[in-house]
């Protein structure tokens, strides 16, 4: 297939043209790229495309989306067959039935094809394909991982673009082992960017038969994140706690929260009760709505010399 | 004398023509807030008006609009202060909607007009849309056992293919919805409103209630009073194409259909009544 030689370009894709050109014949990038077909795959010739497909969204389309307000990225952590996906698939629905998530509407989103064919699993559209959990999220080599978007108004009409990642499970297990792992640079770049954080702990598997290492998985998870939160909010999600483990591992697990990340709030949530998964989201949400306050600068003490310490005449005004 | 642009969005089946018919005929012979004016009288050019005029004076359903077909009419409009509008009402097939949200792209004819428009009409019909229910909590009791299916036809919930056709139409006529719209004004008509049953709320209810995310979007993106949401029954009964509907032919197209204002209450025979919104008329 025919494709721009400019990297972020997704013409080919059907997208608009990364240069804005109106004619994509006439773009000289795309001309100048390698033509081994003849056109792209449009029906009527002049028409004007969208710079988005409906999937998940990449780091060339953040592109698209950052320069118009305030972003938002939730990093959605958790070992494989946490919760993760349906966290994400559960408050999608949620707006479906017109719920609000922490006071704000939906306003639009740049991955509605993502968004629709993770709620494909859960609906009853097909006799033949009963309603089941949405399949693994696929590891992949990409080094970034898909970002479902959600555009929300709140309450006194402040615009947010929520991204939120949907990562294979394994990224972070391999990462919370170790942390400069080849395969674990999207874990990386999710600490690195995100706002907030859901750390997903999986309640179905710390009360099973492998709750000893569901327990280190999580703790491990912990460790290493503490080491990157800083002060950025964070939640501990109990998924799936239905099945609820037993006290003294639930405590365990509270201890490595509060020695890791002790700003860290906790949140259960389940499938039983679909709320409880917007209360999930929202405890992220909340605190990462409005960015935090600056604090005033206090000019450090340099040298107690009195005439050393002089800044100059327009120093005060 | 203004001329105002408007663009009519509208799937198939959903009721455009069927409109355009009853709002000619309105403002012909039985005129409320907008009338045709004296000095230019008929329109030059009513063909596109023709077919559907003659099968509703017969008592009879429209036929289809073919998917290929763009026509036009120019209403000679005075509104209750004698302010002149010339006002261009367009008629199209509905599949050049469904043809958008395939091919993801809008015409450079259609870019134009949406970009230029002072107001959006928005045709649903909530009957006609599919939107499905989920079943998450059952997911509990299926999830053991399961067989391992890789692959699911996505259909597109009504509500998603809403959104998505009008954040492509938002995005190719160059509308940002950062901060909410106040320009295009956006009337939404729920057509067909006769099937929902009789109600005195308002139709935004209505659609909240159907289309919960489609209102969210709506009221998220554009300024409350930059958007009203009317019920809309342009024929007032439902009419096929065989039919020979004795009410329509003894009293006349015109005496049939209504609204129902955003307010809600009851049905009011002036269907000009939300284009005169649109124009800033009331």
């Amino acid at each position: 297939m025919k494709r721009c030689v400019q990297a972020a370009c997704f013409a080919h894709e059907g997208e608009t043209c990364h240069m804005g050109t109106m004619d994509i014949a006439e773009c000289p990038h795309w001309s100048g790229g390698d033509a081994r077909t003849e056109a792209p795959p449009s029906p009527c010739p002049l028409s004007a495309r969208v710079p988005w497909s409906g999937c998940a969204l990449g780091l060339s389309d953040l592109a698209n989306l950052t320069p118009r307000g305030r972003t938002l990225l939730v990093g959605v952590v958790g070992a494989h067959d946490a919760g993760k996906t349906t966290l994400l698939t559960g408050n999608y629905l949620a707006l479906l039935r017109g719920r609000q998530v922490a006071d704000a509407r939906f306003a639009g989103s740049r991955t509605l094809q993502a968004w629709e064919s993770l709620a494909a699993w859960a609906r009853f559209d097909d006799a033949a394909r009963p309603p089941s959990f949405p399949p693994h999220t696929p590891r992949g080599t990409s080094r970034v991982p898909g970002l479902l978007h959600l555009a929300l108004r709140g309450a006194r009409g402040d615009f947010r673009d929520l991204l939120l990642t949907d990562a294979p499970g394994e990224w972070f297990t391999r990462w919370a082992i170790q942390e400069d792992a080849v395969d674990a640079e999207g874990a990386r770049w999710i600490v690195r960017n995100a706002d907030a954080f859901l750390v997903l702990a999986d309640c179905q598997r710390l009360a099973g038969p492998t709750r000893g290492p569901a327990r280190n998985a999580i703790r491990q998870i912990l460790d290493r994140l503490g080491n990157h939160v800083h002060g950025r909010p964070t939640a501990l999600i109990w998924s799936k706690v239905d099945q609820p483990p037993s006290d003294v591992i639930r405590g365990q697990v509270r201890d490595a929260l509060s020695q890791a990340i002790p700003h860290a709030i906790e949140v259960e949530c389940t499938i039983r009760e679909r709320e409880s998964l917007v209360r999930a989201l929202e405890a992220a949400l909340r605190p990462a709505w409005l960015p935090p306050l600056a604090r005033s600068v206090r000019e450090p003490v340099l040298n107690v010399e009195p005439f050393l310490a002089f800044r100059g005449l327009h120093g005060h005004s | 004398m203004a001329t105002p642009e408007l663009v009519l969005l509208g799937g198939p089946d959903s009721g455009k023509t069927h409109f355009a018919g009853q709002l000619y005929g309105r403002l012909r012979r039985r005129p409320g807030a907008l009338r045709l004016r004296q000095d230019k009288g008929t329109p030059s050019d009513l063909s596109a008006l023709e077919e559907v005029l003659r099968c509703l004076e017969e008592g009879r359903a429209a036929e289809h609009t073919s998917a290929g077909v763009w026509e036009e009419v120019t209403l000679p409009l005075v509104d209750s202060n004698d302010h002149a509008i010339e006002l261009r009402w367009p008629d199209y097939g509905g599949e050049q909607l469904d043809e958008l949200f395939r091919l993801r792209a809008v015409r450079e004819e259609w870019r134009a007009r949406l970009a230029n428009a002072d107001g959006w009409v928005l045709l649903i019909r909530l009957n006609a849309e599919t939107s499905y229910p989920d079943a998450l909590e059952e997911l509990l009791h299926r999830a053991e056992g399961q067989v391992g299916v890789t692959e699911r036809s996505v259909k597109w919930d009504a509500n998603a293919r809403w959104v998505e056709i009008l954040q492509i139409l938002l995005h190719v006529a160059g509308l940002g919805t950062v901060t909410p719209l106040q320009r295009p004004r956006l009337a939404v008509l729920l057509s067909c409103y006769d099937e929902l049953g009789t109600s005195l709320a308002p139709p935004r209810e209505r659609l909240m209630k159907t289309l919960p995310l489609v209102s969210a979007f709506i009221e998220s993106n554009w300024e409350p009073r930059a958007v009203s949401i009317w019920g809309l029954s342009a024929l007032g009964r439902a009419l096929d194409r065989e039919s020979t509907d004795d009410t329509f032919i003894d009293e006349g197209p015109e005496n049939q259909g209504w609204v129902v204002s955003p307010e809600g209450g009851a049905p009011d025979a002036d269907l000009s009544k939300p284009l005169a919104w649109l124009l800033g008329v009331l």
